[in-house]
């Protein structure tokens, strides 16, 4: 019973859902066919008038255009570049390298360049009848010698602050710096006809014919420079009164105090007491004298043959000098070598010996007041800087 | 208290004495790099008939140093005294005068096909004689060779490493045209004096490399149309082709220092590694195996060590590995393509050569890679080569254009003394052997 009430009523509803379907597609077909509500402007678009030409007028038209000819090899595209290279470099630290060395330009070993092909210079005209000199000639004088050390005897041009082409002495005081000279009106001679009246004296402004710059060397600067002279002489220590202090000593101790209080008093002195000039003194050698003692030798230092190891090897070398500032060959000893073997260390040492004779036949220029200071000499020869050269 | 202060007071004094006697202590780093000057008067004949030989030895020794860079000769023209007698003391004062810093004077004597040589070294400015006197006895063919061995000793009295004289160099002769060129072996002396040829003009050969005692030579030759190793016998001038791992091509082989092993290059279905054979067992081993080009292995002086070159990176760069194999570093790292690295006999350096914006260079760098030095530039440089004592480096060098042809130059590692090889015809490809016994 159920089921056929159901089945009724389920017949109902498709007849009214049929009619409903249809009224509505109905409506759907009208609406599409009247096109109601579907009105919209036309989309925007742009038109341009074509005309038709014949073959003749299009042949006038693109004269001058010139086509391919027919048979004619294209043109090959460019192949496209193919990196052949194999795949990305493998993880390779690479070490702290210094900027690439430049090139050591070797001499010119290469195709020598042609030599152009040059034409004789024309002939000279030769006489044997030697020219006349004239008679008016200049005559040069040669100066007389000039007895102020280091004065130049050369004119030198006075430094001005402008450049003109002859040199204009410098105007008298009080006279205005102009472009032309002028002489102020004498009020008592007679005033001339149409001239310009002027106020004032003028003057051109001073000039030189050439630029003289500050850093030129004065002319009148000495050569050479003296040297330092020795540092005086420190006062003495007072003297003992070692009779005063006996007399007023009070114990033993005291006395063997004072007198060797006394003692390191003369001691200190004796050690820190400045060279007299002529007394072969000490002291510190001064950084000039040093450098220049290291100068005259190192000239002599020739590494130029020497082997690699030896240029790996640092000697020192001692040697004794003479008061005229001269080595004793016979002194000359190997102190000590690092770097190298016996036997680098034994060329190394004789390049050395060599250095410092080679360069001793008028005595090193070492300040003979301070002998004892360089009578014996321990001198190091690193060629470290030498390798790199 | 006495006694101590007393002690005190010596002690300062002994003190202040030490200190007004010390040496003055001081450095020097400058110096100066010139040829030494040395004189070489002519060597005496102590027999009659013996002049001329007297003569040309004592020329041979001065151009042997002279062609170091290291040393500049004074002319005869400059002494003052003529070393009249070779037992005869040296005015050394005379020597002195004229700047001569070195003194090499010497004596020969011919008696038939036997020739004797004998000379002393002498330090002019210190009046001392470098080393004792030394005598060589030989035959007059062999003159200069005695006369190189002579400039040998003088050099390492002088410079303390060894020379380089008395040893030769083999290497490819080249003549006709650029695109049809012969090339035969050849040896010669270091300077280029006795050329003796190994081989004839009918196959191409390429890469001669001496033997560590210079008695054998590797080369690649294309006799077969292929690439392949030969060893070539010096003395008889017999070779034989090395048996090698199969492949299609072998090249670029070169001795271990021990001479019984070959490293080359072996290149099969388009891979070229490095591979060892010995030559006592004949067992052949593979050293790498990367899917890129490996080539122009060199041993290090102690074998412990390959160095070679490899484009693993995507560009041409040299690499060291263990002589066993395993993984390599790379050691160049410079613009530019690197290859035909070569270990020098000092252990030190590594000569190289270099191709960067157009141009050639030979160049050096020490085993790390650092200190990195080029000591040519040219259109094209190739092919370097050590000297017996790790001094002077040999390489090839051709000239641009169509008719341009090869020689052979040698210069100082320090970049100085550049020199071309006087040889007959053109040259390439050379190859320093070791100093002759």
């Amino acid at each position: 019973m159920a089921l056929r009430l159901t089945g009724q009523t389920g017949s109902n509803h498709m007849s009214v859902g049929t009619t409903i379907s249809g009224v509505g597609h109905a409506a759907l077909v009208g609406w599409l066919i009247l096109g109601w509500g579907l009105q919209s402007d036309p989309l925007p678009f742009e038109v341009t008038e074509v005309s038709i030409v014949s073959g003749a007028q299009f042949a006038a038209l693109t004269q001058g255009v010139q086509p391919d000819q027919p048979g004619a090899t294209p043109v090959t595209p460019d192949a496209p570049v193919i990196d052949e290279t194999p795949p990305a470099p493998l993880a390779d630290t690479p070490p702290e390298v210094a900027t690439p060395p430049q090139p050591v330009i070797p001499p010119a070993q290469e195709d020598a360049p042609v030599a152009p092909v040059l034409a004789p210079p024309p002939q000279a005209e030769v006489s044997d009848v030697p020219p006349e000199i004239p008679l008016d000639q200049a005559t040069i004088v040669t100066p007389p010698p000039s007895t102020e050390l280091g004065t130049s005897l050369n004119p030198k041009p006075r430094p001005a602050p402008r450049i003109a082409p002859q040199a204009i002495a410098p105007p008298v005081e009080d006279v205005a710096v102009a472009e032309v000279d002028q002489t102020a009106p004498n009020p008592d001679a007679e005033p001339a006809q149409d001239v310009t009246e002027v106020d004032k004296t003028t003057a051109q402004e001073e000039a030189a014919p050439e630029i003289v710059t500050e850093a030129e060397t004065p002319a009148a600067a000495p050569e050479r420079s003296l040297r330092p002279k020795t540092r005086p002489n420190r006062p003495a220590a007072p003297a003992v009164d070692t009779q005063t202090q006996t007399a007023t000593a009070p114990a033993v101790d005291d006395a063997t105090s004072a007198a060797v209080a006394a003692a390191l008093a003369a001691a200190t002195q004796a050690a820190t007491q400045a060279p007299q000039p002529g007394n072969q003194g000490g002291g510190e050698l001064s950084t000039d004298a040093k450098n220049g003692f290291l100068r005259q030798i190192g000239g002599c230092w020739n590494v130029g043959n020497a082997g690699t190891d030896v240029l790996n090897t640092v000697v020192t070398v001692g040697f004794s000098m003479t008061e005229d500032g001269k080595p004793d060959s016979n002194s000359l000893r190997l102190v000590s070598f690092t770097g190298g073997t016996q036997a680098s260390a034994d060329i190394a040492y004789q390049i050395a010996r060599r250095a410092v004779i080679r360069c001793t036949r008028d005595g090193y220029d070492l300040p003979r007041d301070q002998f004892e200071t360089w009578q014996n000499i321990e001198l190091t020869f690193n060629p470290e800087r030498m390798r790199t050269r | 208290m006495i006694v101590r202060l007393l002690t005190i007071l010596a002690v300062l004094m002994l003190g202040t004495q030490a200190i007004a006697q010390a040496p003055l202590r001081l450095e020097l780093s400058e110096g100066v790099i010139e040829p030494l000057p040395f004189a070489v008067p002519t060597f005496q004949a102590e027999v009659a008939g013996s002049e001329q030989m007297a003569a040309d030895i004592s020329r041979l020794v001065a151009e042997d140093l002279i062609g170091t860079g290291l040393f500049r000769q004074i002319p005869a023209s400059a002494f003052i005294s003529q070393h009249a007698s070779f037992t005869q003391a040296v005015a050394f004062a005379d020597w002195r005068a004229i700047n001569a810093q070195a003194l090499v004077t010497g004596a020969a004597t011919v008696n038939g096909a036997q020739i004797i040589v004998k000379f002393r070294v002498y330090d002019v400015f210190t009046g001392t004689e470098l080393g004792d006197g030394l005598q060589f006895v030989g035959t007059t063919d062999s003159w200069r060779r005695m006369a190189h061995k002579v400039a040998d000793a003088v050099y390492s009295r002088i410079t303390g490493e060894s020379g380089y004289f008395d040893s030769r160099v083999v290497y490819v002769s080249e003549t006709g045209p650029k695109d049809n060129r012969a090339k035969r072996l050849a040896i010669m002396d270091f300077d280029g004096a006795n050329v003796q040829f190994l081989t004839d003009s009918s196959a191409i050969v390429l890469a001669p490399r001496f033997s560590p005692t210079g008695d054998r030579v590797l080369y690649t030759s294309y006799e077969s149309g292929f690439p392949r190793i030969n060893v070539l016998d010096v003395a008889n001038v017999g070779r034989q082709q090395l048996t090698t791992q199969p492949g299609e091509m072998a090249f670029s082989p070169r001795f271990a220092r021990d001479g019984r092993q070959v490293i080359y290059s072996l290149a099969d279905g388009g891979n070229t590694d490095i591979w060892r054979t010995d030559l006592t067992t004949g067992q052949h081993s593979r050293l790498t195996s990367a899917p890129s080009i490996e080539t122009a292995p060199s041993f290090s002086p102690d074998g412990t060590q390959i160095v070679f070159e490899s484009d693993r990176s995507g560009n041409q760069q040299i690499y060291i590995m263990p002589a066993s194999g395993g993984e390599p570093r790379r050691i160049s790292f410079g613009e530019g393509r690197y290859g035909s690295p070569v270990w020098s006999p000092r252990g030190d350096l590594i000569a190289f050569t270099k191709q960067n914006a157009g141009r050639f260079h030979i160049g050096v760098m020490r085993t790390d890679g650092s200190e990195e030095r080029l000591l040519t530039a040219s259109f094209l440089d190739e092919g370097p080569t050590w000297s017996p004592n790790g001094r002077v480096i040999m390489f090839s060098r051709e000239t641009q254009g169509a008719d341009g042809a090869s020689s052979i130059y040698s210069v100082d590692i320090t970049g100085r003394n550049l020199r071309r090889l006087a040889t007959n015809s053109g040259a390439s490809d050379p190859s320093w052997g070791p100093l002759q016994p």
